[in-house]
């Protein structure tokens, strides 16, 4: 029940992360437009679908709160610091967000500004995720593996912006998504390696691995191949499930701690009767939710939708 | 300025600013959906216009307010982090279920904005209105019934503590949440439909107007009055709802509120007055207040000769600060003006057409239009400092729900500046936009 819990918030965040990926390649577009031929496309792109971005993060912190709330007083007490930097770059976006596509100006200040909030703000999440795995606060990392977390996670913006915008946009991107894929595959390594000597209470289990292990290689196997068969919503798709993978791989591994070695999903959870009472509402709110974002995404996220 | 006091002044701060922007968050999507929707019923090219031309504001409102809301989220957890503690496991349910509402009022104010020609039924249209205007009044449902939570906490029993038995549908639905929810609802809809109805009047008062323009304005100011008035009263009823609840559950609370000082029955109601100090009794007394014979007594409990608990009867170290009297009065006061305003101008309206947009009504209605923001922070403000020492009232103080994190003085200086920074560019962008996209009433959408 509580693993659940956990992975059910995360499934929130790791929508977040590809969603704001995306968002991340649209704004270096956005400097750069006539990289896209079509500008109009980007911003069909963006205009209504980028205000449920936010949504999953908030969705995921809401639920880390309610269902976790033993860990709050962790979190709000020791990450305070990160969480407020986290918030001016939050806050960045939106006032950018504003600028660019409210007030329509195109000023490459504000444009970079846009770039510079996009890109920080999943960097300091990578402090958050620092904070679950040593129980040490970090902003700006210092060690070994807070390095190898925001090599990690550069790359994991940069690949699935790539991946979206080929899809999407149809510019070619295919030189550089061959980089990028290197650069990748030595950010896991250095990921792996730093994990490994900072936090090996995670490499424990023996079995977890090696599952984890095999989904991510036949994805890998899959990336390959699709690249060379040139099919791009394929390849956005198989990038998504790596990094899908890697994200969910790295979370069971680390239960039963929520922050290591304080809290495990166990001592934070909330009073079982409101738990079950969630998770009644849960398939309520769904039933809501997904169907009105499906309508979105189709009426204003994909390709075809152009009139 | 002590580190909790800091914590305070921070989070009144984020507090202040966030209500304005949700409270036309809430408003705006029903008065744009009412108007789309008197706009395709009498196929009137005004109505419809008004609707088309407010849903960008409403879009940028929602950006700003849904910015607003996830500072405050964080700034919960981080400056209470006790307090989110023992509250979230009793009161996370309506955050969970905030969440969702929150998702489907993001999803189709996306549709809803983006999608005025893509339709080729414009009921269709209209249609994804309707999950905006409810899920923005069912957020603010939610959001309410925690603050209810906080002054009338139910559904668990606490000892020593240890919280055990929790149910968080009581929690939920405690006391206080349906005399709470229900009049800051109304109270956000009165605002948003009087501050439209100011707005219009400074378009009207100016005196180059073609007589379509004027048509317009005239159109959307009278049907703002309308929706003022039974907003307005809607809000005055669920406020002595409101009275009568404090009376029952929070005696403490109305005390203050009344700076009623002795417990007994046929209370009077005082307005206005200064508070001083006597050497004999503990805290200060009200002087030279406007006193109305019974009228607290028949406000609290429906008889004049009613029992009122006063400020006598409780410890005083928790008594909140007893200068929240002024915010009951300033709230009160403007209330019925609020509600004299709209009545004032539909009778002229029923009776005397041409004088319902005289001068001097335009100037009262654009004060009203101001003054009914001011009521909304000092009905928050009454019921926040009105709650102190607690945090949860009789459970966690202030002082217990604060962070233990020395460094809140280091960083809490960018909540200000942000919050300045929203507030700087919100109206400029707004501004900019309808400059540049004048009104055009030529162009006929019917």
């Amino acid at each position: 029940m509580q693993p659940f819990a956990l992975i059910l918030s995360s499934i929130f965040l790791y929508c977040y992360i590809i969603l704001s990926s995306i968002e991340f390649g649209a704004s270096v577009f956005n400097i750069y437009p006539e990289l896209l031929g079509d500008h109009s496309k980007l911003n069909e792109y963006l205009s209504p679908v980028w205000e449920t971005t936010n949504v999953f993060l908030v969705f995921f912190i809401v639920g880390i709160f309610t269902f976790f709330p033993g860990s709050v007083i962790y979190y709000g007490t020791n990450l305070m610091p990160l969480l407020f930097t986290a918030l001016v770059f939050a806050v960045l976006r939106v006032v950018c967000m504003l600028l660019v596509f409210y007030g329509e100006i195109q000023n490459q200040y504000i444009n970079l500004l846009f770039v510079i909030s996009r890109f920080f703000f999943p960097l300091i999440l990578c402090g958050f995720y620092f904070y679950c795995l040593t129980g040490q606060l970090a902003i700006i990392p210092e060690s070994f593996l807070g390095l190898a977390l925001w090599l990690f996670a550069i790359a994991v913006i940069l690949l699935i912006s790539a991946t979206f915008f080929q899809y999407y946009s149809g510019v070619n991107l295919k030189k550089y998504i061959e980089k990028l894929a290197i650069l990748f595959t030595l950010a896991l390594a250095v990921l792996i390696t730093a994990l490994a000597n900072s936090a090996p209470y995670l490499f424990a289990n023996g079995y977890q691995n090696l599952l984890a292990g095999l989904v991510l290689l036949i994805s890998a196997a899959g990336f390959i191949w699709i690249f060379y068969k040139q099919k791009f919503l394929h390849l956005f798709l198989s990038v998504c499930s790596i990094i899908g993978t890697i994200f969910f791989s790295l979370i069971s591994l680390h239960l039963p701690y929520l922050i290591y070695p304080n809290v495990t999903v166990y001592s934070a959870f909330t009073d079982p009767a409101v738990f079950k009472i969630m998770m009644w509402c849960l398939p309520f709110g769904l039933i809501v939710v997904a169907p009105a974002l499906f309508l979105l995404y189709s009426l204003f996220g994909s390709k075809q939708s152009h009139n | 300025m002590d580190q909790l006091n800091y914590g305070r002044a921070l989070m009144g701060d984020s507090l202040g600013y966030h209500i304005l922007f949700a409270l036309l968050g809430v408003g705006i999507p029903l008065l744009i959906s009412l108007s789309e929707l008197i706009g395709l019923i009498k196929k009137d090219n005004h109505y419809y216009t008004m609707a088309r031309r407010w849903s960008f504001a409403l879009g940028v409102l929602f950006v700003v307010g849904a910015a607003s809301g996830t500072i405050i989220s964080i700034q919960l957890n981080a400056l209470w982090p006790s307090f989110m503690t023992l509250a979230g496991k009793i009161i996370g349910l309506p955050f969970f279920l905030e969440g969702f509402a929150f998702f489907i009022e993001t999803i189709f104010l996306g549709i809803y904005l983006y999608s005025w020609d893509r339709f080729s039924n414009k009921w269709t249209h209209w249609l994804c209105s309707l999950p905006i205007v409810l899920a923005s009044a069912t957020s603010a449902f939610f959001i309410t019934t925690a603050n209810a939570w906080m002054n009338n906490p139910a559904g668990f029993s606490y000892s020593n503590g240890v919280v055990s038995g929790i149910n968080p549908i009581k929690a939920m639905f405690n006391a206080a949440t349906p005399t709470e929810t229900s009049h800051s609802i109304f109270a956000y809809y009165l605002t948003t439909v009087l501050a439209f109805a100011g707005l219009y009047a400074i378009f009207l008062w100016r005196e180059k107007l073609d007589i379509q323009q004027k048509i317009y304005y005239k159109k959307v100011i009278g049907m703002a009055m309308a929706l003022g008035l039974i907003f307005a009263c809607a809000t005055a009823l669920t406020g002595d709802f409101s009275g009568k609840y404090l009376a029952k559950y929070e005696p403490l609370k109305l005390a203050a509120a009344e700076g009623l000082q002795q417990s007994g029955s046929d209370a009077d109601l005082s307005v206005g007055g200064i508070f001083h100090r006597d050497e004999n009794e503990p805290g200060e007394k009200l002087d030279g207040a406007l006193r109305f014979p019974g009228m607290l007594s028949f406000l609290a409990t429906g008889s004049i000769h009613g029992f009122v608990r006063g400020l006598n009867s409780f410890d005083p170290n928790t008594w909140p600060p007893l200068w929240i009297h002024y915010m009951f009065d300033f709230m009160v006061f403007i209330g019925i003006f609020l509600t004299t305003v709209p009545l004032i101008f539909l009778l002229l309206l029923w009776k005397k057409r041409q004088w319902a947009f005289n001068k001097f009504l335009l100037l009262l209605t654009i004060v009203a239009g101001i003054s009914g923001f001011f009521a909304v922070e000092f009905g928050w403000i009454l019921t926040e400092v009105g709650r102190q020492p607690y945090a949860i009232r009789g459970i966690m103080t202030t002082t217990q729900a604060f962070t233990t994190n020395p460094d809140v003085a280091r960083w809490g200086f960018i909540f200000p500046l942000m919050y300045l920074a929203l507030f700087i560019i919100t109206p400029w962008i707004l501004l900019r936009y309808y400059k540049k996209n004048k009104l055009d009433l030529k162009k006929n959408y019917f």
